[in-house]
C-alpha cells in the first residue's frame, strides 16, 4: 500500500530529478531554477529540506550520489556545460551558509562545451569514477585519484558516441569489465541504435563500443542498468516511447545460469505518454516508470519473464489508482480526479474484477 | 523565411540594420560591409573599408541613422565616433562634439551602451561599468536625471520596450537580465523581473509585437542566442545555437526572424521556427525509488492548472505575485507549465504497527517491501549450529511466516534431499525384515522426488511455455490467486500427494513444533523389533556430527577435494555393513545408512542444487542463494565456481550492508568459506573519534583535541 504524501519544495521551475541516496534517508532534488535542494527524513517520517542552494547558471539536469565510503558527496550537472561535484563537510555554519547547508563545490568540470545531461558515478568497485554525457555527443570520464581530495578530477577517457547524448548508466556487476550504457535523444530514426554500450578494455587502456542496439530507434530518455545483486545476466531499461527491458546473457561460461535464450526485448506499454525516467528497486526486480501524463508505473515480471503492471501511482498525488485499469478508463481517471484523497488502498477491496484479482498478489511478493 | 547566413572575412562586433530593414552593416575589428537582405540570402553592397586604414576605423559599434538611409555611424575602441556616408564613401566626420554629458560622481566610469527612449523624444539612458543605469535628458547636460544601481557589476546593455513606455532592460557581467519598470513619476525604478543568464549578457534586445520576449546572447564561452519570456526567468524560450563563436549583435527583422552577428564572422538570420525549445525537451518528471520501495516522483503540473492560469485577468500591472499566474499572454508563444510537484510515496505495510519488523513465530504476517522480508529473513535465518535438517525446517518455518511460500518449500525440499530420504531407509529395511522387497519403493520414492523437483524448478525457472493446468487451475481458498500462486498450490498439492505416497505414517510437513521433531526417529523404534536399538553410543554422536554445517573453519587455504570423499572410517564401516552378515541383515547401523543415501543422494541433486541457487539469485534474492549455501555447507562444495560463488557473498554483504545490519553482513562473511571474501574481514577498519567536550573531530593527535585544547578522555566505552 503506498501512502501519497505532497511535499512543497521550494523550486521556483520545474524539478528534473529526484534522488535517493544509497540508505534512502536522503534526497536531493535539482530544478530549472539552478539549485539544488538536500532533504532529510526525520525520526518521525518527515522529509525535511535542510540545504538549497545554487549549483549552477543553467537548469540543472541531474543530480546523483556517490557511495558514502567517499563521504556525502553529490554531483549535478547542467545546462551551463558543467557538472560540479558537492560535498557535505561537518562544523558549525554561520549564518550566511545556513541556506546551503554544509555543502560546499570541490570541482567543476568545465570540459564539456554543449550542455552537460547525465552525470553518474560509478559503482563502488571501480573506485571513485564519474561520468559525464552532454548534448554534443562526448561521454567524458573522471576520476578522483586520490579519495581523500575530491578536488582533483582527472578526465580519464572521452569516447565520442556521434549522437546527442540523453543519459548514461553503469553497469553494477562486479563480475563485468567497467560498462557504459548511453542514450541518445536523437529523434531522427534514420541516426541508427539510440543505445550504444561501451566497455573498458583494460588492455588497450580505451573503452570500445560492443554494441548498438539498433532496434531502439526513438529518442532515448534515461537508461538504467538493474541492480545486479549475484545475477548471471545483467538487465538493461531504457525509456523511450515505451519501456524497454533487455538483458545480457554472460558470455562467459563458468557463469551458470538458465539457459540463455531468452534475451529478446521487453516492452512495456504506457498507452502513448512519453517515458521519461525510470528507476529500479533494491533487487532489480521491480522497475519504476514516470511518463510525462503524471502517472508512475510499477512493473514486476512474473514467472514466466512476463512484466505486468503491479501498481499505477498518479502523479499529482491526489490518489493511488487499482490497478489494470482500461486504458480509456484509466484516461478518465487521470482527468476527472480533482478531490485528493490522501491515501486510497492498492484496491484489495474495492476492485473485485477478476483481472485484478489475478494481479494484486503481485505486490505482496515483493516490491 | 528560412534561416540562412552569410560568411564575413572576420569577426564581428556589431550590426545594424536601415529604417526599412533592407541593408545591414556589419562592423568589427577589421570588417566593415554593408549587405542586402534579400530573400533567402545576403548579397554584399559595399565594402567600407578601403583606403587609409587607422585606429579610427577599428568599429566597436556600428548605428544606421534612423532616418537618412546613407548616413551611418561607427565607434572604434580608442574612443572615436565616425560618421559615414554611402554615398560618398567616405567619413564626413564632425570634428567637434555636440554636447559632452560628464559622467560624474560615484557613478564614473565608461559607458557601455546609451539608448533613446522610443517613447520620449528627449530622453536617453546609458550603462555605466559599475552598475549604474543613467537617465538624462538630451537638453540638459548639466545634470543626470536619474542614477540607479542596477547590476553588481559592468553594465554591459540596455534597451527600452518597443511597446510598453515603462519598460528597461538592462544586462550586465553579473548574468542577470533585468526587467525594470521606470516610474516617471516618481522618478525610481522597481524591479520587475530578473532573468538567470547562463553567462554574462553582451546584448539585450526586444522582440518586437511580443510584449514579454527579449533575445539575449553573451559575452564569452557561449554560442547561443537565446529568446526569453520575462516570466520565466530560468529557461529561456527558445534558443538559435548556429554560431561557432560567441554572438555579438542582435537585431530584429520582424517578431518572427532576427539578424545575429558572431565573433565568428557569421551572419545569421534565424527564424523562430528552427528554434530550439529547451522547455519543451526538457525533462519534466523524475523518479526516485529508494531501498526500502519508498518513492518520490515529481512531474510537471498540468491539466487541471490551465484553466485557471486562462481565467486570469490580462492586466498584468494589477495582479502581482505569484509570476505563475500573470502568464497571459494574446499571443500563441507560451510555455507549457513550469512548476512541479513533489509526491513522496511511502510503502506502507498493511498492519499498522509494523513500525518495525515484528517477525513472530507461528503468525502470517506477510511483509510488502523488500526491506521488510529481508531485514527480518537476514535476522532470523538460521545457517549454523544445528543439524542441517533442523537448520533447513527453522528457515522454512521462518520463510513461511513471511508469505514466502516458495523459498519455504524449498527450504523443505533441502531437507528432503539430504535428510529426509535417508529418515525413509528404515522404514525400507523394516519392510525387508519382515519379508518384502526393499529396493523397489525406495526407488520408487527417489524418482518420484526427482521428478516432482525438475517439475518446480522447470515452472520455477520461467519456462517460456506456461503449464497448461496454470490456466486451469482451480480456484483455491487460500486467497492467493495470482498464476505464480496457482503453479504454487499446485505444487503443493503435488508434493503433498507425492508425500503422501512416500510417507503415509508421518508426513514431514506436518510436524509442528521442535519436539516432534526431536523425536522423529520414535516410531520406526517402536514399530520394529528390538534389534533396532543404536549398537554402540558412538555411532549415534557420529550422526550428529556428520551431519551438522560446517563450522566456519578457519584454515581455508586447506585444499578441498571437489566432493566430499566419504569418512574413512565410513568406508570401513560401509565394507563392513557388506562383508559383515549382521550388520548386513538386520542391526544396520543407522548412521551408515544415513551417510549412504546422502552420499547418493548428493550427487544426485547436486546440479539440480546448482540451479535452484543459481535460479534464486538470478531472481534477486542473493539472500536465498548465499543462506542456502551456507546451510548446505560441504554437501555442495565445489559444484559452484567459485567467482560466482564470490559474487553472490559480496552481493548479499552490501544488501547487508545498505540495509545497515553490519553485524549479520559479519556473521555472513565469517560463515563464508571463499578466501577473498573471508579477506573483507581482515581489512583495517577506521574508526573516527570527536573530542567529547567540544565535539570537534579529533584528527591528528588521539589525546588532545585541537580547537579545545583539552584533553581527551583517556579511555571510552561505547
Amino acid at each position: 500500500m503506498y501512502v501519497a504524501r505532497n511535499i512543497s519544495a521550494d523550486h521556483k521551475d520545474l524539478i528534473h530529478d529526484v534522488a535517493f541516496d544509497f540508505y534512502g534517508r536522503r534526497m536531493a532534488t535539482c530544478s530549472s531554477d539552478h539549485s539544488v535542494q538536500v532533504w532529510d527524513i526525520n525520526d518521525k517520517n518527515e522529509w525535511h529540506c535542510t540545504a538549497s542552494w545554487k549549483t549552477h547558471s543553467g537548469s540543472v539536469w541531474r543530480v546523483t550520489w556517490a557511495h558514502p565510503e567517499f563521504g556525502q558527496v553529490l554531483a549535478s550537472c547542467s545546462y551551463d556545460r558543467m557538472a560540479a561535484i558537492w560535498e557535505e563537510i561537518a562544523g558549525s555554519t554561520t549564518q550566511s551558509q545556513r541556506r546551503q547547508g554544509h555543502w560546499i563545490k570541490r570541482a567543476t568540470l568545465v570540459d564539456s562545451r554543449t550542455s552537460v545531461t547525465d552525470v553518474k558515478f560509478s559503482p563502488r568497485c571501480l573506485g571513485l569514477k564519474l561520468a559525464t554525457c552532454s548534448a554534443d555527443g562526448n561521454v567524458r570520464i573522471y576520476e578522483a585519484p586520490d579519495l581523500t581530495d575530491l578536488t582533483t578530477w582527472e578526465i580519464q577517457d572521452q569516447i565520442q558516441t556521434k549522437l546527442s547524448c540523453s543519459c548514461l548508466s553503469w553497469n553494477p556487476s562486479r563480475l563485468h569489465p567497467a560498462t557504459i550504457a548511453v542514450g541518445s535523444d536523437n529523434t531522427n530514426p534514420a541516426a541508427g541504435g539510440k543505445v550504444q554500450i561501451y566497455e573498458h578494455s583494460e588492455n588497450e587502456r580505451k573503452w570500445n563500443r560492443t554494441s548498438m542496439l539498433m532496434s531502439i530507434t526513438e529518442a532515448v530518455h534515461d537508461i538504467a542498468y538493474a541492480p545486479n545483486l549475484g545475477r548471471s545476466y545483467d538487465v538493461l531499461a531504457i525509456a523511450t516511447k515505451d519501456v524497454v527491458i533487455m538483458r545480457f546473457d554472460k558470455k562467459d561460461p563458468a557463469m551458470i545460469g538458465p539457459a540463455p535464450g531468452r534475451n529478446t526485448p521487453v516492452q512495456l506499454d504506457h498507452q502513448g505518454a512519453q517515458v521519461w525516467q525510470i528507476s529500479w528497486n533494491i533487487t532489480g526486480t521491480i522497475l519504476a516508470a514516470s511518463s510525462d501524463d503524471g502517472m508512475v508505473k510499477l512493473w514486476k515480471a512474473n514467472y514466466l519473464d512476463k512484466w505486468k503492471c503491479i501498481q499505477v501511482l498518479k502523479g499529482d498525488g491526489s490518489s493511488v489508482a487499482p490497478l489494470l485499469m482500461q486504458p480509456k478508463e484509466a484516461a478518465r481517471e487521470t482527468r476527472g480526479s480533482s478531490l485528493p484523497e490522501p491515501s486510497v488502498d492498492a484496491g484489495f477491496m474495492s476492485s473485485s474484477s477478476v483481472e485484478s484479482r489475478v494481479n494484486l498478489p503481485f505486490l505482496h511478493v515483493w516490491i | 523565411m528560412t534561416t540562412t547566413s552569410v560568411q564575413v572575412d572576420s569577426g564581428i562586433n556589431a550590426i545594424s540594420t536601415n529604417r526599412d530593414k533592407t541593408l545591414v552593416a556589419a562592423a568589427g575589428r577589421l570588417v566593415f560591409k554593408v549587405y542586402s537582405i534579400e530573400e533567402g540570402s545576403f548579397r554584399e553592397q559595399q565594402d567600407l573599408r578601403v583606403g587609409r586604414i587607422n585606429l579610427n576605423y577599428s568599429c566597436n559599434d556600428v548605428v544606421w541613422n534612423p532616418v537618412k538611409d546613407e548616413l551611418l555611424a561607427t565607434g572604434a575602441t580608442n574612443g572615436a565616433v565616425v560618421t559615414w556616408n554611402l554615398n560618398i564613401q567616405r567619413d564626413i566626420r564632425n570634428e567637434k562634439c555636440d554636447m559632452t554629458f560628464p559622467a560624474n560622481g560615484s557613478s564614473s566610469g565608461s559607458i557601455r551602451d546609451i539608448q533613446f527612449n522610443p517613447h520620449q523624444l528627449f530622453m536617453f539612458a546609458a550603462a555605466t561599468d559599475n552598475g549604474y543605469v543613467q537617465f538624462w535628458d538630451y537638453r540638459r547636460s548639466d545634470r543626470v536625471l536619474l542614477q540607479e544601481l542596477v547590476h553588481q557589476e559592468i553594465v554591459f546593455s540596455l534597451d527600452w520596450h518597443p511597446d510598453e513606455r515603462q519598460w528597461l532592460a538592462t544586462s550586465g557581467r553579473d548574468k542577470t537580465i533585468k526587467i525594470w519598470h521606470w516610474e516617471s513619476h516618481e522618478w525610481r525604478l522597481r524591479i520587475d523581473y530578473t532573468l538567470y543568464h547562463i553567462q554574462s549578457v553582451r546584448k539585450v534586445k526586444w522582440r518586437p509585437q511580443r510584449k514579454y520576449h527579449i533575445a539575449s546572447c553573451s559575452q564569452v564561452d557561449d554560442n547561443a542566442v537565446s529568446v526569453w519570456d520575462v516570466r520565466r526567468p530560468y529557461v529561456p524560450f527558445a534558443v538559435f545555437e548556429e554560431h561557432k563563436e560567441a554572438p555579438t549583435g542582435i537585431e530584429w527583422y520582424d517578431q518572427n526572424v532576427f539578424l545575429t552577428s558572431g565573433k565568428d564572422g557569421n551572419i545569421f538570420q534565424h527564424v523562430f521556427k528552427d528554434a530550439k525549445k529547451p522547455a519543451e525537451t526538457s525533462n519534466p518528471v523524475g523518479l526516485s525509488m529508494s531501498l526500502h520501495g519508498d518513492i518520490f516522483h515529481t512531474s510537471a503540473l498540468s491539466g487541471k492548472n490551465t484553466h485557471q492560469r486562462g481565467s486570469i485577468s490580462n492586466d498584468i500591472t494589477s495582479v502581482k505575485r505569484p509570476m505563475f499566474f500573470r502568464r497571459t499572454d494574446r499571443t500563441t508563444d507560451s510555455f507549457p507549465a513550469y512548476e512541479s510537484t513533489l509526491v513522496y510515496y511511502e510503502l506502507k505495510e498493511d498492519r499498522e504497527d509494523s513500525e518495525y519488523i515484528p517477525y513472530e513465530r507461528d503468525k502470517l504476517h506477510i511483509p510488502v517491501s523488500v526491506f521488510k522480508w529481508f531485514c527480518a529473513s537476514a535476522k532470523e535465518y538460521q545457517l549454523t549450529g544445528k543439524p542441517f535438517g533442523e537448520l533447513c525446517e527453522e528457515n522454512a518455518k521462518i520463510a513461511e511466516g513471511l508469505g514466502r511460500h516458495q523459498v519455504a518449500q524449498t527450504w523443505h525440499l533441502l531437507r528432503l534431499f539430504f535428510v529426509d530420504v535417508s529418515q525413509l531407509m528404515p522404514k525400507v529395511y523394516s519392510k525387508q525384515s519382515s519379508g518384502g522387497s526393499a529396493e523397489v519403493p525406495s526407488s520408487q520414492t527417489s524418482t518420484e522426488v526427482d521428478r516432482d523437483s525438475a517439475n518446480i524448478h522447470r515452472e520455477g525457472s520461467m519456462d517460456q511455455n506456461p503449464p497448461t493446468e496454470v490456466s486451469h487451475a482451480p480456484d483455491s481458498t487460500t486467497g492467493v490467486t495470482d498464476e505464480e500462486s496457482d503453479s504454487e498450490l499446485d505444487k503443493n498439492k503435488r508434493r503433498n500427494k507425492m508425500l503422501a505416497e512416500m510417507d503415509p505414517i508421518e508426513n514431514p510437513f506436518t510436524i509442528e513444533d521442535e519436539e516432534n521433531y526431536v523425536g522423529e526417529y520414535n516410531w520406526w523404534e517402536n514399530a520394529a523389533n528390538e534389534n533396532w536399538h543404536l549398537p554402540t553410543e558412538g555411532f549415534s554422536h557420529r550422526h550428529e556430527i556428520t551431519d551438522r554445517p560446517p563450522t566456519p573453519d578457519t584454515l581455508h587455504d586447506r585444499s578441498r577435494p571437489s566432493t566430499p570423499p566419504p569418512k574413512p572410517e565410513l568406508d570401513q564401516n560401509l565394507q563392513a555393513s557388506h562383508n559383515h552378515p549382521l550388520l548386513a541383515s538386520h542391526a544396520i547401523d543407522q548412521a551408515i545408512t544415513k551417510h549412504r543415501s546422502e552420499f547418493n543422494l548428493s550427487i544426485k541433486y547436486r546440479p539440480l542444487i546448482k540451479e535452484m541457487l543459481a535460479y534464486y539469485a538470478d531472481a534477486g534474492d542473493v539472500q536465498m542463494s548465499v543462506s542456502a549455501y551456507i546451510v548446505l555447507g560441504d554437501k555442495i562444495k565445489g559444484e559452484i565456481p567459485s567467482e560466482t560463488i564470490e559474487h553472490w557473498f559480496i552481493s548479499y554483504i552490501e544488501l547487508l550492508n545498505r540495509f545497515k545490519l553490519w553485524t549479520l553482513a559479519n556473521e555472513v562473511i565469517k560463515c563464508s568459506d571463499h578466501p577473498n571474501i573471508q579477506m573483507l574481514n581482515q581489512q583495517s577498519t577506521t574508526i573516527y573519534t570527536n573530542c567529547n567536550n567540544c565535539e570537534k573531530g579529533i584528527e591528528k593527535h588521539a589525546w588532545a583535541c585541537s580547537k579545545c585544547s583539552k584533553l581527551t578522555n583517556p579511555c571510552s566505552i561505547w
